[in-house]
């Protein structure tokens, strides 16, 4: 589904990521994540996938993100996908948040990955053609007991998913938006038991979802089977 | 007996220790505070303070307490507390259990509360341990901790193997209690139970040697500040335990908790109002029962750090069984629970077990919690406390595991207990009959402590054959 393509996974070494770049691969695609130091973990992963590659940036340095990936465009014609897949969530009361803590959510969750965009569509429009597609979560889209930072960074990613497309929409470039439920992993770890009941209760899967099957989706979407899919929030959620 | 204008609360059962039977007693508050009466036909009238205030004692007596499984248990013959294994009338599961590893002690402390044979020394040995471990495991399905006592259990030749033999799955923490004599002039053996990663319950009543010879038959305060300086050199998660006695070391007891608990390697302070049972504990003077609400303004009335609105009954206990605050340690200051999260929420906590553990909801208590205070203009320094502990356990960085998270709260969370067990003068058959903390055999029987301090250990020739 993937052959011949490239992508670029943020946040390539948490739960999620790390099964886009498994699932990506598998489907044929060359592929490149992202994240904070080349650790033990990214070098399992790349010896993992055969060909794959981790390049590491800090997400708070806007020119350090343009620098790495003007570096790759060096190195192959183009980036076919780009999954912006990497976030923080940080439980604190409203009592206790700072300023520093909204900046570090406003700065991970929304300014990396626009300026990661920037840097990236630029061999799209190039090529004219892409596939972008945003990681959204439901803390962003009902009312549940998660934190407030969280929750408005993910909910952003329906906007930017929305005005992405239309600006790109002429070069070929298709953005959409995968919202994942809960999890059996990754932010969802920290979810209280008394959520995750309520949660799996009201779901008609009625259990928490796999982080394969949300890669599933993303890979989907990100493959030209989607070609006619532009500007969506997909919900995968198991049916809320 | 109660004076006219004296007001009738409550009414209990009580047991005469001269006459072997469970008899009526009536609670009474008058101005000078709550008492236990009760009528002996051979020694006339007992009449026993339970608490200074009565408005404190009825607050206390509405915490509800949910009668536990009756499994397994005997048929209750001679009634309480005669039937004692527990019998199926018994209406608290096992918390706590806690027994003698041996009856070999190097003091001979006037204080004491129970019986220990002077001529023939008894070491629990490590197979009766397991079948004593056995008997837990089925009783409970598990618990949170285990006590070794004594005695003092130093002295015991295998202590390591015994503790091998108590660690096993459904014993959580493995507390040990000692005078603290050995710990502070063998360096080897600190580090051997350092190594063995149990947690010691200090004996630790006085600093003044004056006041130690009188409690403890001689002066052990530098022995007692040698253990607590090697305790804390090797960071030796402990209890500190104060038996508190009034007009005696009430003063001391407030130092203590005030100056030790604050320390890292200090996880809690119990403080045992004190109790006259035992060989010589029957005998101590001045005899004077002290209350939990008294020991709470003792605690509050020299400092501000204690408040007597931090403590609340352990829901799984009789409420004047165990009194309990709970602390965040912030730097050298301590907050307390209370100021975040309901007393009632807390006490809910306990239910059915000793520790307590959050409930499934707490994460939003916690957070309406420090919502509320910040909208009340609370504290500044408390905010502060709070924030450092939210980047400890919730950091934005790393996902961490409840245990990683109950491993880092540990060194910071700080209990003060307050437990007086009962002797003759107030025994009290409802309080006996909710008891957690059940001195465990070989043979799977489980008597309530006090019981077991009062009725029980004297009939056990490994510990007392009734010499004079």
């Amino acid at each position: 589904m993937l052959e011949n393509k490239t992508i670029f996974v943020s946040g390539g070494t948490g739960y999620l990521g790390q099964e886009i770049c498994r699932l990506s691969h598998q489907y044929g695609a060359k592929v490149f994540f992202s994240c904070r130091e080349i650790n033990e973990k990214a070098k399992i992963l790349c010896d993992e996938l055969p060909g794959s590659r981790a390049v590491a940036f800090d997400f708070h340095n806007v020119n350090e993100i343009g620098a790495t990936i003007e570096a790759l465009y060096r190195e192959v014609n183009a980036i076919d996908i780009l999954v912006n897949n990497a976030a923080i969530s940080q439980t604190m009361p409203l009592a206790l948040l700072e300023e520093e803590d909204v900046d570090l959510a406003l700065d991970i969750n929304i300014k990396g990955p626009l300026f990661l965009t920037r840097a990236v569509i630029k061999g799209m429009v190039r090529n004219k053609r892409g596939a972008i597609i945003n990681l959204g979560s439901i803390a962003g889209q009902r009312l549940l007991d998660v934190p407030v930072t969280y929750a408005i960074t993910k909910s952003a990613m329906t906007g930017f998913t929305l005005a992405l497309a239309a600006e790109l929409k002429s070069f070929g470039i298709r953005v959409n938006s995968v919202v994942p439920g809960l999890l059996e992993g990754g932010v969802s770890h920290g979810v209280p038991d008394g959520l995750r009941r309520d949660f799996i209760e009201h779901c008609a899967a009625g259990r928490a979802g796999t982080a394969r099957e949300v890669a599933e989706v993303v890979c989907f979407l990100g493959s030209d089977r989607a070609s006619y899919i532009n500007g969506q929030q997909l919900f995968v959620d198991g049916g809320i | 007996m109660a004076k006219a204008g004296s007001v009738l609360l409550n009414s209990t059962m009580a047991y005469c220790t001269n006459c072997k039977n469970a008899e009526l007693a009536r609670i009474i508050a008058s101005d000078q505070g709550v008492f236990m009466e009760r009528m002996c036909p051979v020694t006339g009238v007992q009449s026993t303070k339970i608490a200074a205030d009565h408005r404190w004692y009825t607050d206390r007596m509405r915490n509800p307490q949910t009668i536990a499984r009756a499994e397994n248990r005997q048929t209750s013959r001679l009634g309480c507390p005669q039937d004692c294994g527990p019998c199926q009338w018994h209406s608290g599961n096992l918390h706590l259990p806690v027994f003698s590893i041996t009856n070999d002690c190097n003091l001979n402390c006037p204080k004491c509360f129970t019986y220990n044979r002077p001529d023939k020394k008894y070491y629990k040995s490590p197979e009766d341990v397991r079948r004593i471990t056995d008997h837990i495991l089925a009783r409970s399905g598990g618990v949170q901790l285990i006590n070794l006592t004594g005695g003092e259990p130093t002295l015991h030749p295998h202590l390591l193997e015994i503790i091998n033999v108590c660690r096993r799955s459904g014993i959580g923490r493995i507390t040990i209690n000692t005078n603290g004599l050995r710990i502070a002039q063998d360096p080897d053996l600190a580090f051997q139970l350092k190594e063995a990663d149990v947690q010691l319950v200090l004996s630790l009543d006085t600093l003044d040697p004056e006041r130690s010879k009188m409690i403890h038959g001689r002066d052990v305060t530098s022995l007692k500040l040698a253990a607590l300086d090697m305790l804390e050199r090797l960071d030796i998660p402990t209890t500190i335990l104060s038996v508190c006695i009034k007009e005696v070391n009430e003063e001391d007891v407030a130092a203590i908790t005030q100056n030790y608990l604050p320390r890292p390697f200090v996880r809690s302070v119990t403080i045992q109002n004190m109790t006259y049972t035992g060989k010589y504990g029957t005998e101590f003077q001045p005899h004077q029962h002290i209350t939990i609400d008294e020991v709470e303004q003792l605690l509050s009335r020299n400092n501000s750090t204690f408040r007597q609105k931090d403590f609340f009954p352990l829901s799984s206990y009789h409420p004047l069984c165990y009194s309990v605050a709970y602390y965040i340690l912030s730097g050298q200051r301590l907050l307390s629970l209370t100021d975040l999260l309901d007393r009632t929420l807390l006490s809910e906590m306990s239910y059915d077990r000793y520790l307590l553990e959050p409930s499934e909801n707490i994460a939003g208590q916690f957070r309406d919690g420090i919502n509320r205070l910040w909208a009340e203009d609370g504290d500044k320094e408390y905010f502060g406390s709070l924030r450092e502990l939210a980047d400890r356990i919730f950091p934005s960085n790393t996902l961490l595991s409840p245990e990683q998270r109950r491993l880092l709260l540990e060194p910071i969370i700080k209990t003060v207990y307050i437990h007086p067990h009962m002797d003759a003068d107030n025994f009290d058959i409802d309080r006996v009959s909710r008891c957690g903390d059940l001195v465990p055999d070989e043979e799977g029987v489980m008597i309530p402590a006090c019981s077991y301090n009062l009725l029980y250990r004297q009939k056990d020739p490994r510990f007392w054959v009734g010499q004079s």
